[in-house]
């Protein structure tokens, strides 16, 4: 048998993919030639060298591809922190924004006068006389002009009918509160004003208080506010 | 001659009918026969299979491990470390030896079991009673046997670093079972027939230097 043939049926031995009859050959020259049971054995040796060699180069990359999965999960897990941090900040300054808004003195009124001058434009256009300074109050209050609305609203608190003076009263009561918040002598008016006055004020006074005294309110209205007030020329 | 659809209908290397490449996702036998067969013959593509399989159960035969190891509190090896040395069995068997008769993630998964229990054995001293589950790989395998051949790992790591870095990566993909193509072709040779002489070349310097470490030795 030639060198090179030896060789390449060693090759085969060693990689497992010999023949049968092939290995029966190769079986049969290790018994008969020491040579070549030598040189199987040294190839045995060597081969196994390069086994280590190539599991250890196998493990190696294993570990690479672990390291690199650890990176990419922190990688996601840094994403997901950065997501649901920007969402955090995100909610809670759109409800900050919504609560400053809803809350704000001029949006009450506005929400209250909204639903009770309906019904004070309904009873006056019932009377002969000119409805042009209730509307005009009404406009002046609709457009958010509440000093104007006061001026035109005064003259309707002297009323004879009950319903339009309490209508006035009302929407000069938030006018008022518009303007200034709900200071003390605004809010004793307003007790004053529910202790006389009759349905459907008496309950948007409740309400109207309920909402003033809601820690919300506080909240956002005494504590904020002034802050913002003062951050605001140094943003601007 | 007919125009033949390859996306239709596609018959495994073991004969089973694979009407939609997409099988191959969903049912974990397919995918194990796919990946023996593409193992088995090594190159290249073996490579690939080989990381793709990895990346593919890694996960969760590492959390199965991790429950294992905790039924062995004297089991002082990391998770990882099984998980790494029993993938390479694995490997190691279905390159030389048997087909997994089950699926390849417990198959792997068995292999570390046997690896656990071994090392418990080991440390403890004791005799198992209990035979290992037939289910779980076969229960004949010893790593350091196949390649692990940790007390002469020092003189091994002189001989590789002698060797030469070439013939390192020629030696080391020829019994990934590259071609001798592929060889030439990766390590930008003239051709196989290059390929094969520095390979020869290569194999014989690694014997004579392990010889000399024997003479050296005696």
């Amino acid at each position: 048998m030639q060198e090179k043939d030896l060789l390449e049926l060693i090759d085969q031995y060693l990689l497992g993919r010999i023949r049968p009859d092939d290995l029966d050959r190769l079986e049969y020259l290790r018994k008969t030639n020491p040579d070549i049971e030598l040189q199987v054995r040294q190839s045995i040796e060597a081969f196994n060298v390069i086994k280590y060699l190539r599991y250890k180069q196998l493990r190696e990359k294993l570990r690479q591809i672990d390291s690199a999965d650890e990176k990419s999960k922190t990688g996601f897990l840094r994403q997901q922190w950065i997501v649901i941090s920007i969402l955090i900040i995100t909610s809670f300054l759109g409800f900050w924004l919504w609560a400053s808004h809803h809350f704000d003195p001029a949006s009450i009124a506005m929400r209250h006068f909204l639903r009770i001058s309906e019904t004070g434009i309904a009873l006056y256009e019932t009377k002969n006389e000119s409805v042009n300074d209730w509307t005009l109050a009404t406009m002046a209050f609709r457009n958010k002009n509440f000093q104007e609305a006061i001026i035109h609203f005064q003259p309707y608190l002297d009323d004879t009918q009950n319903e339009i003076s309490a209508s006035a009263k009302w929407n000069i009561l938030l006018a008022r509160f518009a303007l200034s918040g709900a200071d003390i002598s605004w809010q004793e008016e307003m007790i004053v004003f529910q202790s006389t006055t009759f349905e459907p004020y008496k309950s948007e006074v409740l309400k109207l208080l309920h909402t003033v005294n809601s820690p919300f309110y506080k909240i956002f209205i005494f504590r904020l506010s002034p802050q913002l007030s003062a951050l605001k020329p140094r943003l601007m | 001659m007919f125009p033949v659809n390859l996306t239709e209908v596609y018959t495994s290397p073991g004969k089973h009918p694979v009407e939609n490449m997409h099988q191959l996702d969903h049912s974990p036998l397919l995918r194990d026969e796919h990946f023996v067969n593409t193992i088995r013959p090594g190159g290249l593509n073996g490579e690939k299979a080989i990381i793709s399989l990895y990346t593919q159960y890694q996960k969760s035969v590492r959390t199965m491990v991790s429950d294992l190891i905790k039924l062995y509190p004297s089991c002082r090896t990391e998770p990882d470390d099984i998980v790494h040395d029993a993938f390479l069995v694995m490997i190691h068997k279905i390159q030389f030896e048997s087909t997994p008769g089950n699926t390849l993630k417990s198959f792997w998964v068995g292999i570390s079991r046997k690896l656990i229990l071994n090392q418990v054995r080991k440390l403890k001293r004791i005799t198992l009673v209990e035979e290992v589950d037939e289910d779980y790989g076969s229960p004949e395998i010893s790593p350091e046997s196949l390649f692990m051949i940790t007390e002469q790992n020092e003189q091994i790591e002189h001989y590789i670093s002698r060797a030469g870095e070439r013939c390192k990566q020629i030696l080391t993909m020829w019994l990934a079972q590259f071609t001798m193509g592929e060889i030439a072709e990766q390590l930008h040779l003239s051709g196989a027939p290059m390929a094969r002489k520095i390979k020869y070349a290569c194999f014989k310097k690694l014997k004579n230097l392990i010889q000399s470490g024997h003479i050296l030795d005696l």
